[in-house]
Parts: C-alpha cells; structure tokens; sequence
C-alpha cells in the first residue's frame, strides 16, 4: 500500500505559480489508470500525426518526447508487486499524476571510483505528456522529473548506498541526465542504450 | 518510512566474518547487507520458480555458469 513521502512545490508554467505536488512511494492503482486514460491517448495522437506523415523511427520519436509510450506500466505493477528488490514511487497534483518511477535496489555501481558498490537502479521514469516541451506547446509542470530523481537518491541514501544512482537513457533524455543532473556517462552498452551513474559527491550536488 | 520489525539471526563465526567482510566492503551496515541479501535471493527465487534459468558470464570469455540455488 502506498504512502506519502512528502509535499514539494512544483512551477505551473502556464500560470507562473506554484502548486502542491504529492510524492508517493509505491504506486497505487489509479497511478496506473491514469496513464492508461490520460497519458496514453495524448501519446497515441501524437503517434498517430507522426505515423501520417510516414514511419515513426526512433529518432523521430525521440524529437517528440514519444520515445517511452510502449511502456507497459500496469503490467510492470502487477509483475513487480511482491519484488522486494522493486520500489515504486509517482507524483501528483491537481488529482492527476503527473510522473511514475519504478526503481531496483539491487544493482552495482559500475562507474570506477564507485564499482560493485550497491546503487538504486532507476528502470523507468516518465513524466506526464503534457509537462513535455517537444510534446506540447504550453508544458504545464516544471521539475517532476527532478522530483523523481531526488526521490531515487533519497532511497539510495535510506538504504545506505550513500545517494549512488545508475540508470539506462532513452536517447531523447541523454542529454538532460548528463548536462543537467551531472551523471557520468559510462557509454552504450550491451542494452544498446547509453548508461549514466551518479556518485555520491554527484548526489549531494544534484541535492543542494 | 515504512514500519519495521526486529529479529534476531543465528550465525556460525564465519558466516559473521563473511557478513561482515561484505557489509565493509560494500558500505553497508550488517542489517543493510541482510537486506540486500533477502532482495536477491528473493529475485531469484521467483525467475527460478517462472521456469527461467539464472547464468553467470565470465567477461571475457563469456563462459555462462548456472546459478543454482537450493530450495
């Protein structure tokens, strides 16, 4: 069952002021049915324009922030629901949710000044279609993904992993995890998509 | 944070000496490492109960060994 972790502002781009967003740790069933009636048709109509236009690849996909529409969230809760190795965590505001993460505490750090050492392995994280700029023409929410980062390194730091935290990019969010959150780059590899960690001393700056 | 319950573990000296080299070598207070533990276990458990088969790859040369765990 899920519980509140904590209230935080959040910038509504649109109107310029803040709102309260809940972060919740452990997603419930309607985090679920949200994504399946509301975030699921503003991809699919986006999809759909592209695929009028001629074969959506990968990289167009990617210039319109579509890159992570197959994900199957709801069946990912239902596999993982006993995992003790899987946390859940979403964020909402206005009643709707607005960013879903599941993480896996049961990785090891590959990056060399931390390796074999336990990290939080963020496995997806995804923020509501319509706080998306490549998407939308008026993103609404600002920092939901930021959110959901801090919680992740909040966990590593519950768990005693001092903060350390790896994850695996889509293509079309390389760029934020490595310029913006000051991950290391470790490269493509054998998932074919490129690998980024955060240090401890990563974290702490990511945080402060 | 979630609720928490308390137990106390029976181990041999050198399973405490492995709990401990590890806990020190991994960061990780001795509970953490328990915890770690039970996750993996846990996690193999359930791909072995599904029918899949669990491997270790040499990096090199990518000799696959099969994780075997008693039940």
């Amino acid at each position: 069952m899920g519980e509140v972790v904590g209230v935080y502002p959040l910038k509504d781009r649109r109107t310029g002021k803040e709102v309260e967003a809940t972060l919740w740790h452990s997603l419930e069933d309607r985090h679920v049915q949200d994504f399946i009636g509301r975030w699921k048709p503003v991809f699919e109509a986006r999809l759909n324009e592209l695929s009028r236009k001629g074969p959506v690849t990968a990289e167009i996909a990617g210039e319109h922030n579509v890159q992570d529409s197959h994900w199957q969230w709801a069946q990912k809760v239902e596999q993982r629901r006993e995992g003790l190795e899987w946390a859940s965590f979403a964020v909402e505001a206005e009643g709707v949710t607005q960013g879903l993460m599941f993480a896996r505490m049961g990785a090891f750090a590959q990056e060399p000044s931390q390796r074999n050492k336990p990290i939080v392995d963020i496995d997806l994280l995804a923020t509501a279609p319509w706080n998306r700029s490549q998407l939308t023409d008026q993103p609404q929410f600002k920092g939901i993904g930021r959110l959901l980062l801090a919680a992740a390194i909040s966990l590593s730091v519950s768990e005693e992993f001092a903060g350390r935290i790896g994850l695996h990019a889509l293509p079309q969010a390389e760029t934020w995890y490595r310029d913006v959150c000051g991950m290391t780059d470790l490269g493509v590899d054998r998932t074919k998509m490129r690998y980024f960690e955060m240090t401890e001393a990563q974290a702490r700056a990511f945080i402060s | 944070m979630l609720e928490k319950r308390t137990m106390t573990l029976n181990l041999s000296p050198h399973e405490m000496d492995v709990v401990e080299r590890l806990a020190d070598e991994k960061g990780l207070s001795k509970t953490a490492l328990m915890r770690q533990a039970l996750r993996l276990y846990q996690s193999i458990s359930i791909r072995l109960d599904n029918g899949e088969k669990v491997f270790v790859e040499h990096p090199t040369t990518k000799e696959k060994a099969e994780l075997m765990v008693l039940s």
